[in-house]
């Protein structure tokens, strides 16, 4: 009876069914502190939107977090003893109404396990890792393209100070120190018009192309 | 009143009291820990009262390894969540700090290489006197320099028209004698290194960045 609840009860939770509104449903929530993640998230967006971050405060999603505790794992059990008890006092040992809802919720706060299960499941899939893994990629693209754009800078500044480039400019002519990937000048195709581009060895699928133009508006852009 | 009535009000008042003061003063994590803890130190005095009502020794241990794994579930639900709980926070804060520092390099950094390449190429005898010439309407009153989202926006350019603000503000100071610019950037948004760093424009802890032009080159320095 427990297994086939706890797993409807499951399915219930995981596939977001709406038989109720938002504002009960935060009542019968499971797994509160996903709760307090998704308030954290939204303060997140708007400090980064340039909005002010709201933090927490008393309001009746918080406050449902503690309702989740006293329900879940408080209410539940007390209406079960307590209708335990009273069975046992009985002749006939007849349940009273309270024993069913605080058997119920009982069954509701197993739901944990599987939630929880399935939470860390996702968390140390290898769909969740191979998503860091995009991100750690895109990240390092980004840092790739700040650098080239930092040496990019150099050269047009290079270009301008020592009046345009020969054929044998290399990136150690402008002396940048702790760069972190390979750069290297693939043409030079006028003293107004300088091609470079990054790479990284360890990553040998990143890579970026910049166009220097040292005495036009528009110093730098990137070709990929 | 029975003694289970008793705990069970007794619990719930607690957990209310240290899920909501915490709460009050935007310490919602505590209060949830707290809540959590009262929670379990009842749902172990529940137990203690029940064994004496159980018949078999079997079904009493049973009842506590549920007990247990329920609260060991929420614990784990707890630790995990903590533990990610400023992550959101500090990956979109550290992705802002690198837009508004690309920003920052391509608006601010390339106008004054093109300036020094102007300055260069037609032998002109001032850098301020060429920054001048060739961007006055970055110089705004009061040493405000005016960047090219604040030019757009007050242009009226309609791809702006739902962006109030970039929370990217902008300062320079000229020292003619030096012929040398400076111009100094603060963010509202990203955050420096130090988060005692008094601004330029009175703020505090913000990332704050100064572009230098002279005839020497372009420069800048991180300043927080």
């Amino acid at each position: 009876m427990i297994v086939v609840l706890v797993t409807v009860g499951f399915s219930f939770i995981q596939d977001d069914w709406k038989l109720i509104p938002n504002e009960i449903n935060y009542l019968f929530n499971i797994h509160p502190s996903t709760l307090i993640i998704s308030l954290a998230t939204i303060d997140a967006i708007d400090v980064f939107s340039g909005e002010r971050a709201k933090g927490f405060s008393i309001t009746w999603r918080a406050a449902s977090i503690y309702f989740n505790v006293l329900i879940y794992l408080m209410l539940g059990p007390y209406l079960f003893f307590k209708g335990f008890k009273k069975a046992k006092s009985n002749q006939d040992n007849a349940k009273p109404w309270y024993w069913y809802i605080g058997g119920a919720i009982c069954i509701g706060s197993f739901m944990i396990i599987p939630v929880e299960i399935r939470h860390l499941h996702s968390y140390y899939s290898e769909v969740y890792n191979s998503n860091m893994e995009n991100v750690d990629k895109s990240r390092e693209s980004d840092l790739m393209r700040t650098e080239l754009a930092e040496v990019g800078f150099a050269a047009a500044q290079h270009e301008i100070l020592e009046d345009g480039v020969n054929e044998s400019f290399e990136i150690e002519d402008l002396n940048l120190h702790d760069l972190k990937y390979d750069h290297s000048v693939v043409s030079i195709e006028s003293d107004t018009l300088l091609v470079i581009s990054v790479s990284n060895p360890e990553q040998p699928d990143l890579g970026h192309v910049m166009e220097v133009r040292p005495y036009s508006e528009s110093v730098l852009r990137i070709r990929n | 009143m029975e003694r289970e009535t008793k705990l069970f009000f007794g619990g719930m008042i607690l957990a209310a009291l240290g899920f909501f003061i915490p709460l009050y003063f935007g310490k919602i994590w505590l209060g949830l820990f707290l809540a959590i803890l009262i929670a379990v130190i009842f749902l172990g005095r529940l137990l203690s009262l029940s064994e004496k009502e159980f018949e078999s020794k079997v079904a009493y241990r049973i009842v506590y390894g549920l007990v247990v794994l329920v609260v060991l579930f929420h614990a784990i639900a707890f630790a995990h969540d903590y533990g990610r709980k400023d992550y959101q926070k500090d990956l979109l804060l550290e992705i802002r700090k690198t837009i508004d520092s690309g920003i920052t390099q391509a608006d601010v950094r390339e106008k004054l290489i093109y300036v020094l390449g102007q300055y260069h190429q037609n032998d002109r005898e001032s850098i301020v006197a060429t920054f001048r010439d060739q961007m006055p309407e970055h110089l705004g009153d009061d040493g405000v320099y005016l960047s090219d989202f604040d030019l757009r926006k007050a242009g009226g350019d309609s791809s702006m028209a739902n962006i109030d603000d970039d929370h990217i503000n902008h300062f320079y100071e000229i020292d003619a004698e030096a012929d040398e610019i400076k111009v100094i950037v603060v963010t509202d948004i990203s955050l420096g290194s130090d988060p005692e760093f008094e601004n330029y424009d009175g703020q505090k802890g913000r990332f704050e960045m100064v572009f230098t032009l002279n005839e020497e080159g372009v420069s800048y320095e991180v300043l927080n």
